[in-house]
């Protein structure tokens, strides 16, 4: 009788322990998928400020503001200024100007997160915005 | 006694584990909901800010436009030595032709964009004389929103009751 009951018991403690193993599996899943999806909005969040923050700064300065802070010009064949910028934080924005003069400029800015092929299409940035400016001439809009 | 004793030795292991598992996969799953909700709130504003900016460069692009037709205006005034009175006559039938979307009252342009499916950019210009070096000011520019906010007309429960 009791042999039968420690039988039982043990039965019971590995019924208790590959249950608890399934769940922890289970659980642990959630976990990280909760943790990524935090790291996911964090890196949104910083993206969407530092995108912001381009825009307003090309909107108030023109060029300008490219001018300084580490912005890199590159040279393209198709004629659209190119500008990139890696933020001490890791994340890299990228600007392309379709239009480029004293008094207009139109482009978009996108922000790459940290440790991504930043030389990517669009599809990998965080986020995308819309820079514009425009200064009418006689009023000294500046590049 | 002794069966007491037995089920206690075996049913504690199960009560404590199955309390675990439930304290586990609540918070687990309260967790994912907050991430969840946290990154869908993230993509919200990101598409807001995208949506905004994006109608403020048409708004620009609008406005260089405007400001183009209205330079061709001062040209023909110049060259037919016309009046400040017939300047704004024809900017208003040029700026009227060009641009039936936007509202012009007095001196008075009013442009707006769509900013997504409830909010219009709205910039408010104000046109110059011919003789000032720039042909418009901008007054104003501003979000509004397309729909009336509505709050609960009367709430269950009133903390402190207005005086009727």
């Amino acid at each position: 009788m009791k042999k039968s009951g420690s039988a039982i018991f043990l039965m019971e403690f590995i019924v208790v322990i590959l249950s608890f193993s399934l769940s922890v599996t289970i659980t642990l899943q959630l976990f990280v998928s909760a943790y990524q999806k935090g790291e996911r909005s964090e890196e949104i969040s910083v993206a969407l400020l530092h995108a912001q923050n381009i825009a307003e700064q090309i909107k108030a300065f023109g060029s300008d503001a490219l001018t300084y802070g580490g912005w890199v010009k590159e040279h393209t064949a198709d004629g659209t200024r190119r500008f990139q910028l890696v933020f001490d934080d890791g994340f890299t924005a990228k600007i392309v100007f379709e239009k480029f003069s004293a008094s207009r400029l139109f482009g978009v800015v996108r922000v790459y997160p940290p440790g991504a092929d930043s030389g990517g299409g669009a599809d990998e940035a965080l986020c995308s915005l819309n820079l514009s400016r425009y200064v009418p001439k006689d009023t000294g809009g500046g590049l | 006694m002794y069966a007491k004793k037995q089920f206690g030795g075996f049913g504690v292991c199960s009560i404590i584990m199955i309390f675990v598992i439930l304290c586990m996969s609540t918070f687990g799953i309260l967790s994912l909901v907050l991430a969840r909700e946290d990154l869908h709130l993230s993509k919200e504003a990101a598409l807001a800010t995208e949506q905004f900016y994006a109608a403020d460069a048409q708004t620009d692009e609008i406005i260089e436009r405007i400001d183009k037709a209205l330079t061709d205006c001062v040209e023909s005034v110049l060259q037919n030595g016309l009046s400040q009175a017939e300047y704004a006559d024809l900017a208003a039938q040029s700026l009227a032709e060009l641009f039936p979307q936007c509202v012009l009252s007095g001196n008075k342009l009013s442009i707006d964009v769509p900013v997504g499916q409830t909010r219009t950019l709205r910039t408010q210009l104000t046109l110059l004389p011919f003789t000032e070096r720039n042909n418009y000011r901008v007054e104003s520019s501003s979000v509004i929103a397309d729909f009336e906010w509505e709050g609960e007309e009367s709430p269950a429960f009133e903390l402190f009751p207005r005086n009727k």
